[in-house]
């Protein structure tokens, strides 16, 4: 026993003295404002919200404790549930296209065409623009009188639709819209198809395999990793959709568009009620996290490293 | 002299040291959070004129500065900032005007309240301050008011009574006093060789009007109404029915939506009109600002006094941009009082340390000389009568054409509360009212009486939860 404690004592002064404990130091003095800023602004809200989750406060008078019934009344609501089905129905519609159209845009633009930086930059500036510019500008894209979707597809002979005003179309057009954001799935592929060794693809050239082929037995192969990390995220992004439907529809029509985050806010913002916002918060919280872990769970079977 | 050279690494600690330190200052208590006022009025130390005298200063006795958070809506910005101003000039104690965007107005307030650090005055639409005064949160102030001699703007209506007091205290200042009328624009009336609307027309006539003049001209379509789907405008045409959708309008705890007067006119008014009758563009044809009276493409719409300059001004007219239009009293229904909605709205004090100084600076902004100031810039009705028929009737025949701005005043003395109480009107709009029955009828997909039961049936459940949490009086 003795010994045990004698050898702690050694290790914690040689731990806590000269040059280890300026190092140590210097580093928490680096990541200070990192760290303080993540324990105010995040790991002490998010800490906050689990207490206000048993508790009614509505922000101008003391939260009174409820016990479990904000957690009992998120289960039965059913307006919780349907902003929770409108929001899985847009992630798992929109990230697959999404994903296709970026990898194939990004498979489009590593090839050398001319002006390619410049398409690159065209597919990129969506990112940059502001939520709300993008909002006003899908309004006059949606418009059933003036708008350029119904112009377009009455080249083909088929009829103008209310889109944002119509309950069944109102979330195809949010997905339809979420394609116009896909820039930065883009160039994480194009970062991603660049390190393609070509040796592999020359090689297998050589053995007969034609364009196909080494699409499918080395480029995505390859390519998993990335094509697992922007999947992830973009799962993530979908679940927390929110600025569009807030700006364009307020919900609608019908709560067509009411995702789960919208319906949080509502709820903490217009309604004040902190406490139910912050169970529907945690439930959003960990349905992402339990989609994210499944994910990686099964990411096992498909994701090919290469220093595995 | 002695010069000391920092390496890279002590730069960098240095400079990592300082971020820290900010980091942690801007995380610091924020200055004395306001300790709850005592609840007793304080003394008025402003007499504010009374409304019919000229002008009026505050006394001159030095305050502390006071916070104003005030509605953000565009044309009030400048007014705001000019009475202060004045405020300013007059007393020598300062306001301190932050302006709050009227989307999230209310959510910052609160948030404010919730972290401390409440405005000491603060703007307040006549509906939405009732939660805050039954926290805690506001001062009554009807023995300022009664010292200050301010109880001239306080009108002896049932909608101001409502929005102004609160279980027979007043809480809210008004500033302005306005009702809603239907707008006409007059180019399409007189194409159509139809004689403007008067005071005394019903609601048939209005149809018929409405009917007549919607139509294609050169190819361009011409509605004769602009409908607004929403509940809250709605609300209007249903209590001209001599019904209301809830059982009482102050704290109401049962619902009466689903009533066969109500259905027949919500039919009418939130989807016949679109779809039947054809009358008025729908609510996706007047996405992004086309198919309105504002581009002359609808004849007449229920507005209130804030649209005018949307409408016509001098600058318009000069840019040739103005619709010539005037206004009238909503069409005669069943109800023979014919009564109009009541949108006052004003400002309240918060409980704060500085509640006197609080009470010098609101009370200088609802004087009439403070009043005048803010009606004269803003464009709105202003908070007493005498005001309104001297002042603003004239001004807003010069400014923006309009002759029977008188209607205005007369609407007012039948005004009547949308509805206040504890479920929040936002609540009751986005959970029940819009997703079961406005966006149904007003997408043609259902009918009035299709919806109205489920309405009823989901906004008392609502008033039920509600109700629920309150303690048994």
């Amino acid at each position: 026993m003795a010994i045990v404690m004698r050898r702690k004592s050694e290790f914690l002064r040689q731990y806590f003295s000269g040059l280890a404990l300026e190092e140590t130091l210097s580093g928490i003095l680096f990541a200070a404002p990192f760290l303080i800023g993540f324990v105010v602004f995040i790991a002490y809200p998010m800490l906050y919200s689990i207490a206000l989750v048993f508790q009614n406060w509505d922000l101008l008078s003391p939260p009174v404790f409820v016990g479990f019934s904000n957690i009992v009344k998120v289960f039965r609501d059913p307006v919780a549930n349907l902003s929770l089905y409108n929001t899985a129905y847009y992630a798992i519609l929109a990230v697959p296209i999404q994903l296709v159209i970026a990898f194939l845009l990004a498979m489009a633009l590593n090839q050398p065409i001319k002006g390619r930086s410049f398409y690159r930059a065209g597919f990129y500036m969506p990112m940059i623009v502001p939520v709300v510019a993008s909002a006003v500008i899908w309004q006059r894209v949606f418009h059933p009188e003036f708008g350029l979707l119904n112009e377009v597809i009455g080249w083909v002979g088929l009829a103008p639709r209310k889109w944002l005003w119509d309950p069944g179309l109102a979330k195809p057009s949010f997905i339809f819209m979420s394609f116009w954001m896909i820039g930065r799935q883009m160039v994480i592929f194009i970062a991603g198809l660049q390190n393609i060794p070509q040796s592999l693809l020359e090689a297998a050239s050589i053995d007969g395999a034609g364009r196909l082929r080494q699409m499918l037995h080395i480029i995505i192969p390859l390519m998993t990793p990335i094509i697992f990390y922007n999947m992830v995220m973009a799962i993530i992004a979908s679940f927390q959709i929110f600025a569009p439907a807030m700006l364009m529809t307020s919900g609608g029509p019908q709560n067509a568009t009411l995702f789960a985050v919208l319906n949080i806010y509502r709820n903490a913002f217009e309604y004040y009620n902190m406490g139910y916002a912050s169970a529907l918060a945690w439930e959003l919280f960990l349905i992402v996290v339990g989609f994210t872990i499944t994910q990686f769970y099964v990411s096992r079977r498909w994701v090919y490293y290469e220093t595995e | 002299m002695k010069t000391v050279k920092l390496s890279r690494r002590q730069f960098l600690l240095a400079g990592g040291s300082g971020m820290a330190a900010i980091a942690l200052a801007a995380c610091a208590q924020p200055a004395p959070a306001p300790a709850p006022a005592k609840a007793e009025p304080t003394k008025a130390p402003v007499a504010a004129a009374p409304t019919t005298a000229p002008a009026a200063a505050p006394a001159a006795k030095k305050q502390p500065d006071v916070d104003f958070f005030a509605w953000g809506d565009p044309v009030d910005v400048p007014a705001w900032n000019k009475v202060a101003e004045l405020y300013t000039q007059k007393t020598g104690n300062k306001a301190n005007v932050t302006i709050g965007a009227t989307g999230d107005f209310y959510t910052k307030l609160q948030t404010m309240v919730a972290g401390g650090t409440p405005p000491h005055v603060s703007s307040f639409q006549g509906w939405e301050w009732q939660v805050f005064a039954d926290k805690g949160v506001l001062v009554p102030v009807d023995e300022q008011v009664k010292l200050a001699n301010l109880e001239s703007i306080f009108i002896d209506a049932p909608g101001d009574i409502a929005y102004t007091q609160r279980k027979g205290k007043k809480y809210l200042l008004p500033i302005e006093h306005p009702t809603m009328l239907m707008f006409y624009a007059k180019k399409p009336f007189q194409d159509a060789g139809i004689p403007f609307p008067k005071d005394d027309w019903t609601f048939d006539q209005f149809l018929e009007i409405a009917q007549k003049l919607t139509k294609t001209v050169e190819g361009k379509k011409q509605f004769g109404y602009q409908a607004n789907g929403i509940w809250a405008r709605d609300i209007h045409w249903m209590r001209n029915t001599g019904q209301q959708e809830f059982d009482v309008l102050i704290d109401p705890k049962k619902s009466t939506f689903n009533q066969p007067e109500i259905a027949e006119i919500l039919q009418i008014v939130a989807s016949d009109v679109y779809y039947k009758m054809k009358i008025s563009p729908t609510p996706a044809d007047l996405e992004g600002g086309a198919n309105t009276i504002d581009t002359g493409n609808c004849a007449m719409k229920y507005e209130g006094p804030w649209y005018f300059v949307r409408l016509n001004t001098p600058p318009l007219r000069e840019q040739k941009k103005a619709v010539e239009f005037d206004v009238v009293i909503m069409p005669r229904q069943k109800d023979a009082a014919r009564p109009h909605r009541c949108l006052t709205s004003g400002v309240t004090l918060l409980k704060t340390d500085k509640v006197d100084a609080a009470w010098a600076f609101a009370s200088y902004l609802v004087s009439y000389e403070g009043n005048k100031v803010y009606s004269e810039i803003s464009g709105r009705l202003p908070n007493n009568p005498k005001g309104a028929e001297q002042d603003w009737v004239p001004r807003i025949k010069d400014l923006h054409g309009v002759s029977n701005g008188r209607a205005f005043i007369d609407a007012f003395k039948t005004s009547v509360v949308d509805v206040v109480g504890g479920v929040p009107r936002s609540k009751i709009w986005n959970e029940a009212a819009k997703p079961l029955g406005w966006d149904p009828l007003t997408l043609g997909t259902a009918k009035a009486t299709e919806v109205l039961p489920k309405v009823d049936a989901k906004v008392q459940e609502l008033l039920d939860a509600y109700w629920a949490t309150q303690p048994k009086s």
